[in-house]
């Protein structure tokens, strides 16, 4: 299936709306206007708000995915760093001081996705869905790892 | 003797059923914000295993029944798994509740706990008999009352295989209490612990807590408690006691469920280092210390509703994180004829909201 990271975001943050409208509220405060451009290895996620926080696959040759007018912060990982957080295997201060994850954007910009990182997991904990969207996409990558080694 | 002794482990039994069974909410005002969830601890010098039976409400959707346990051999490892409502049962006015494979039952005063977490490499089978009474305590919440009903001592057999290593335990020390009422976590911050002597030590064992308001500016109600051999020794609250806490543990720490470290980053805590909680009154002195050895974190999403005018509204965002640290302890001191001179393990855990 294309684009897993992105699938898991969309539908994470569509099971935060359902599950836990007070996170949902508030990711959509903490991220204003805000792009995040999310590169996981070769596949690229927009998250953006319009009315709630949505997620969108972005072509990995877009330039630019921002909305026009719009701060971007530009955020490059892995997905095997994705699941070792996710999993308390590594430690997001650390990730990005070892250049695991880099983060590219204006201060004030990139302490939004901190907040909005913070909302995000704690939106998914409230939810029911979130283990079940998780496990497909560690199912996906760990897959996609496989297949391609 | 034997005799004797399942007749002891009866008459305890039968007092248990009087207090600690699960319940239901008594107002439908609270129902939404009532929680409930059983303790087992086992305390053997190689290992300790700690498994909490949670049914806590998870709107719009049905109660969460979620298993926690955590294991202290060497390091703590610790997970927590949500289950499907069908594959719990947990029927009301009884003691026993099952969460699909793990298991918590008594019958005729004999405790049985099996866990079955592959996640954890964690399968235990114990038996568990009480060698002290049970208590019940209330304490006044910010929203509500909420409940403990404490069986301080029993004595668990069985076998613990964990991490490819199985432990065979004799008599080693546990510990087992039911909690239930109404709150919210981020409402309320706790400081709680018991100490458990040794298998063949004094026949001693001892809780102590304070409930305090979320910014711990104001101590709710505070308590510890005694019991020798088959009763409760002493009682102490409130004015009759004074809790000093040092040093600030700042290294890593074990999250449970994982990915919520990702909303408590850095290695900041106010976990302490030391407890010491002194107690005096008309009864004598005491004076008990535990000293930290290992520490894990649960993390639970807080839920305080965003409209405090309206509590079916939806929770506002927050967490609480519950810190559970393991470690020695010591009991010292004279109440009426005993003298106390006790060293044993320890268990504390403090919710700081």
């Amino acid at each position: 299936m294309p684009d897993p990271f992105a699938r898991f975001v969309s539908d994470s943050l569509d099971a935060i709306v359902r599950d836990a409208p007070g996170c949902a509220a508030a990711l959509a405060v903490a991220l204003d206007a805000v792009v995040l451009d999310l590169v996981v290895d070769d596949e690229r996620a927009v998250v953006y708000r319009d009315g709630h926080v949505r997620a969108v696959a972005a072509p990995m040759a877009q330039t630019s995915p921002g909305i026009p007018g719009r701060p971007i912060v530009h955020v490059a990982t892995t997905a095997r760093t994705v699941l070792d957080l996710a999993s308390g295997r590594d430690e997001l201060l650390p990730a990005i001081l070892a250049n695991r994850i880099r983060v590219r954007a204006a201060m004030h910009d990139a302490e939004r996705l901190f907040d909005v990182l913070r909302l995000f997991v704690e939106g998914n904990a409230r939810s029911s869905a979130a283990p079940g969207l998780f496990a497909e996409y560690h199912r996906q990558v760990t897959h996609e790892s496989r297949r391609s080694t | 003797m034997i005799g004797l002794a399942r007749a002891l482990a009866r008459g305890l039994g039968d007092d248990l059923a009087g207090v600690d069974f699960n319940r239901s909410p008594t107002s439908a005002a609270l129902a939404h914000s009532f929680k409930q969830w059983v303790h087992v601890a086992v305390v053997d010098p190689a290992i300790t295993l700690v498994a909490n039976f949670s049914a806590i409400p998870a709107p719009p959707g049905p109660v969460a029944h979620r298993l926690t346990a955590l294991v202290h051999a060497g390091d703590v490892r610790g997970h927590v798994r949500r289950f499907e409502p069908e594959r719990c049962a947990m029927p009301r006015g009884r003691s026993a509740l099952r969460f699909d494979g793990n298991e918590l039952t008594v019958v005729r005063g004999v405790h049985r706990l099996s866990i079955d977490e592959p996640a954890l490499a964690l399968r235990a089978r114990l038996t568990m008999r009480p060698v002290a009474p049970p208590s019940v305590l209330r304490h006044l919440g910010v929203r509500g009352v909420f409940h403990w009903a404490v069986v301080p001592r029993l004595h668990a057999a069985g076998i613990i295989e964990h991490a490819g290593q199985t432990y065979a335990l004799t008599d080693a020390p546990a510990y087992r209490d039911r909690n239930w009422g109404s709150f919210c976590f981020g409402d309320l911050s706790w400081d709680w612990g018991y100490i458990a002597a040794p298998a063949g030590g004094p026949p001693c064992s001892l809780v102590f807590a304070r409930l305090m308001n979320a910014a711990r500016t104001r101590i709710i109600e505070q308590e510890l408690l005694v019991w020798w051999d088959r009763s409760l020794l002493a009682s102490l609250r409130d004015r009759d006691l004074g809790f000093e806490c040092s040093g600030a543990y700042d290294g890593p720490l074990t999250t449970v469920p994982p990915a919520l470290a990702l909303c408590r980053p850095g290695r900041a805590t106010d976990v302490p280092q030391t407890v010491t909680v002194l107690g005096a009154s008309s009864r004598g002195r005491i004076e008990v210390r535990f000293a930290r050895a290992a520490t894990a974190r649960i993390i639970v999403p807080n839920d305080v509703p965003n409209d405090t005018r309206n509590v079916r509204n939806h929770a506002r965002p927050g967490i609480t994180t519950i810190y559970e640290s393991f470690g020695e302890a010591s009991i010292h001191g004279r109440l009426d004829d005993h003298e106390l001179a006790v060293t044993g393990r320890g268990f504390f855990e403090c919710v700081h909201a």
